[in-house]
């Protein structure tokens, strides 16, 4: 148990060291310098200069690289280059907006999706099981961003139920960003919820005399569910790309909107810090499943 | 770089200075006088990005500058018709070598945090954002000496002469304008985030990535001379940072924005159509967009070639497929609404002629092949032509490889991101033809981007007789003598085909049809002073 617990760790790390070493790299290949993008104001090849060496950006590369990841690790990513402010705070400022945005998706995901999976999987016929199918096709093939301009476009052109900017509180813009997962998970659900059906110990238990209902939901869910939370794990880390765009489009403040800009900006601190954060959410949710694994199916502590 | 050293955000951060029309397209209504029940109410403005620094000499932004513009106040202004009026100055003095400025300082004007304005803070603002190489710094590289003369009034004094230095003491002001010494004490390191100034408009809040908040300020009792003396009729004024398009275009078809910054010539169509809006109309200032051509490239040394290139642009069609006719041609290196423009550029300027085009290139020895590519020595005449997708310039460049392909030069179009494209263009030089864009009130624009003294060393021409004609249109005091340089520059720019003109915009700002009092000046600047909501 520890020395798995050790390896996790040692990976980690591993992984981060990674993670920071090819972004650190990509983004100062890119072209566009950050000082040039910075000062439109238009500044002399001096002023220019200047700038870059307090920004330490002239340093050799690995002395820029050792220095960043020193000061990470004591919890420092860095100011902003165009906003002058930490890296750390400018995302800790944002982040309830995208965990807010991003955790409502989920659930919305995981519940429609899971719902709609078992009935699809168990349903086999029927005008509402072509229904769902088509709902969910659709979900899986339209792009976020399209799905979120239709949406505003219906409800706060046409309609006028929300706001234009902002959406009005979370659940269009909740919805537009778990339409993909949704999708995903439903198709999932419905594919494992069909093998699982037609496993003995299902038939086993009807023959038991157990109700349907039991039967779905005990014995056919329950041995459905590990590999369902592993592509939901997988989803949730995704779901910040689906939030940059849900909130670039229903203009909301959060982390994906951040990154972008950080990104036409070629703010390199700010780069790297949504970067290292999102890595971190990658290893948080990985965790958390791997705990839930457990929860459901203790053997696996032992394997 | 001895000089002048800069050039401005507006222009440089991809909007531009613009100039108004004088057809009146620039002011909605005139205020009429308002009773106290008319007062208040608050207006939405929205704007594709968000400021990222407000202190005034640090900011850089176009969007810095939007709110800036509300909260402080400068020198000199520029008005609705475009003529330079007093503003935080009563008058000023320049001495007949053009060396010294003496300003005197309207009395009674208080900041935020409720410091009277002296000629001391005047002049310790400047001072910082020199000592301190902040951005404002740049509009001050002409400055030699700063002195108080009193406490009211003080004096600039420069270099060398710089003619358009009243210009551009207006069109810089909101990162020139005058800072409280205490209010940036007491706030810190977050100053930036909470400006104190003495304008109309007080800061209230910031929601990063979302809004800022300003509130009327009751003790602004005075006013420029095109506005009402005293408060603002309106109370309070929010700024949205509004980055998707069509999500802008949206919120003021819905009426969720009263004033849009930064719709596309598209979206302007859509809310014509809707015909509920008013429009406040100003014509883009300085050469957006132009074509750059790399002087490096053994083929383009070749005037012909360059001038064929000219003759092959059909300026009239571009600005129907581009810009939905909202637009004009443009012949000369500068805009109509440029200080210093020569309307003579019309006439000497390159007009719309295939034949002519390809007779030049056959007298420089290029010879029609199987493809229809003029070529010589077995090399066809064959060009990058670097591009972005920001205002509508991808479509601009399939038009112009289009119009060149007719002429017999082939055109392979690059695109790439609009920073990339600046920095190329602009500093790099890695580019053989490529779409640029400069916004400048002035025609020192054109020192500042062609000349080998200038910022813009991928543009930088390296000609000296045509850096002798552009030093001069800016020491040249005398406004004749200088306008017969300005002349001449625009004349030798035809002459040497040295870069392609195309058309000038006019930039199209939505108000809501509730609100009167509105106008714009020059710099986008929207006057809000006697801005206020019709009452039924």
């Amino acid at each position: 148990m520890y020395i798995k617990l050790l390896h996790r760790i040692v990976g980690a790390v591993l992984v981060w060291l990674g993670v920071t070493l090819v972004t650190f790299a990509i983004i100062r290949i890119i072209p566009g310098d950050p000082v040039r993008l910075m000062l439109d104001v238009n500044a002399s090849e001096t002023q220019i200069e200047q700038v870059r060496a307090e920004l330490g950006l002239n340093s050799p590369f690995l002395e820029q690289y050792l220095r960043y990841l020193a000061n990470a690790v004591m919890g420092d990513m860095g100011i902003s280059i165009r906003s002058r402010s930490p890296v750390l705070n400018e995302i800790v400022e944002r982040m309830p907006n995208t965990l807010a945005l991003a955790g409502v998706s989920l659930t919305l995901a995981v519940f429609i999706g899971i719902s709609a999976g078992i009935y699809t999987g168990v349903v086999r016929h029927g005008w509402f099981r072509s229904f769902l199918k088509l709902g969910m096709v659709s979900f899986h093939s339209i792009p976020t961003f399209v799905l979120a301009l239709f949406c505003i476009l219906l409800f706060g052109v046409h309609l006028g139920w929300i706001p234009v900017v902002g959406g009005g509180g979370l659940l269009f813009p909740s919805l537009c960003a778990a339409a993909i997962p949704c999708a995903t998970i439903a198709r999932f659900t419905e594919a494992k919820v069909i093998e699982v059906l037609e496993k003995d110990y299902i038939r086993t238990a009807r023959a038991k005399g157990a109700s349907e209902l039991r039967v779905i939901l005990h014995h056919a869910l329950r041995n459905a569910l590990i590999p369902i939370l592993t592509i939901t794990g997988l989803l949730a880390s995704e779901l910040m790309t689906g939030t940059a765009f849900v909130e670039m489009i229903f203009n909301r403040p959060g982390l994906g909107r951040f990154a972008i800009n950080a990104v036409a900006n070629r703010d390199f601190p700010q780069i790297q810090g949504i970067v290292l954060f999102t890595a971190t959410i990658y290893f948080i949710m990985n965790w958390v499943v791997d705990f839930i694994y457990i929860l459901l199916e203790p053997r696996l502590l032992h394997d | 770089m001895k000089s002048f050293n800069l050039a401005f955000t507006f222009l440089l951060a991809g909007i531009f200075a613009i100039g108004c029309t004088g057809s009146g397209g620039n002011t909605i209504d005139a205020p009429d006088p308002l009773t106290d029940d008319r007062r208040g109410g608050t207006i939405v403005i929205s704007m594709a990005g968000e400021p990222s620094n407000l202190d005034a000499s640090y900011a850089t932004s176009l969007y810095d500058a939007f709110i800036l513009n509300r909260t402080g106040a400068w020198l000199l202004q520029r008005a609705p018709d475009g003529s330079l009026v007093p503003y935080l100055a009563e008058k000023w003095d320049v001495s007949d070598d053009g060396l010294t400025y003496t300003f005197k300082l309207r009395d009674g004007v208080i900041f935020h945090n409720g410091d009277p304005l002296t000629a001391h803070d005047y002049v310790w603002t400047l001072q910082r954002a020199i000592e301190k190489n902040a951005s404002a710094s740049f509009a001050l590289g002409v400055v030699s000496e700063l002195e108080v003369v009193g406490d009211l009034s003080f004096v600039i004094r420069l270099r060398e002469p710089f003619a358009p230095f009243l210009t551009m003491l207006a069109s810089f002001g909101p990162y020139l304008q005058p800072l409280s010494p205490r209010a940036i004490e007491e706030a810190g390191d977050n100053y930036f985030r909470r400006p104190v100034g003495v304008g109309p408009f007080k800061f209230v809040d910031w929601q990063q990535g979302k809004s800022i908040r300003l509130a009327r300020n009751e003790d602004f009792t005075w006013g420029p001379p095109f506005a009402h003396a005293g408060p603002a009729f309106i109370e309070f004024l929010e700024y949205w940072f509004i980055p998707e398009d069509s999500i802008r275009l949206a919120a003021v078809e819905k009426g969720e924005v009263h004033i849009g910054y930064e719709l596309s010539p598209k979206d302007i169509t859509v809310l014509e159509r809707n015909g509920q809006f008013d429009f406040l109309i100003v014509p883009f200032t300085g050469l957006d967009p132009f074509v750059a051509i790399n002087l490096d490239i053994p083929e383009l040394q070749d005037i012909r070639v360059r001038q064929a290139l000219n003759l092959g642009v059909d300026r009239e069609s571009l600005v129907k497929i581009v810009l939905g006719g909202r637009g004009e041609p443009q012949f000369g290196p500068i805009s109509p609404s440029v200080i210093g423009y020569w309307p003579g550029v019309e006439e000497i300027g390159y007009p719309y002629d295939v034949s002519q085009a390809r007779t030049l290139l056959e007298e420089a020895g290029y010879v029609v092949n199987p493809d229809g590519i003029y070529e010589k020595d077995g090399n066809p005449l064959k060009f990058t032509l670097l591009t972005s997708n920001i205002k509508s310039y991808d479509i601009l460049a399939a038009a112009l490889a289009d119009m060149w392909s007719a002429i017999g030069v082939q055109i392979e179009i690059e695109l790439v991101e609009s920073g990339i494209l600046r920095q190329r263009v602009r500093f790099d030089g890695t580019y053989e033809l490529g779409i640029g864009h400069i916004g400048y009130p002035d025609i020192d624009m054109l020192y500042i981007a062609f000349s080998s003294d200038g910022l813009f060393s991928g543009l930088s021409i390296r000609d000296p007789l045509l850096d002798e004609i552009l030093s001069q249109t800016r020491t040249t005091i005398e406004s004749a003598a200088r306008q017969e340089w300005a002349r001449k520059a625009q004349q030798y720019f035809i002459n040497q085909a040295y870069l392609i003109p195309l058309y000038h915009t006019q930039i199209f700002i939505p108000v809501t049809p509730a609100l009167t009092g509105v106008s714009v000046n020059l710099h986008h600047d929207i006057f809000l002073f006697d801005a206020h909501f019709r009452f039924p």
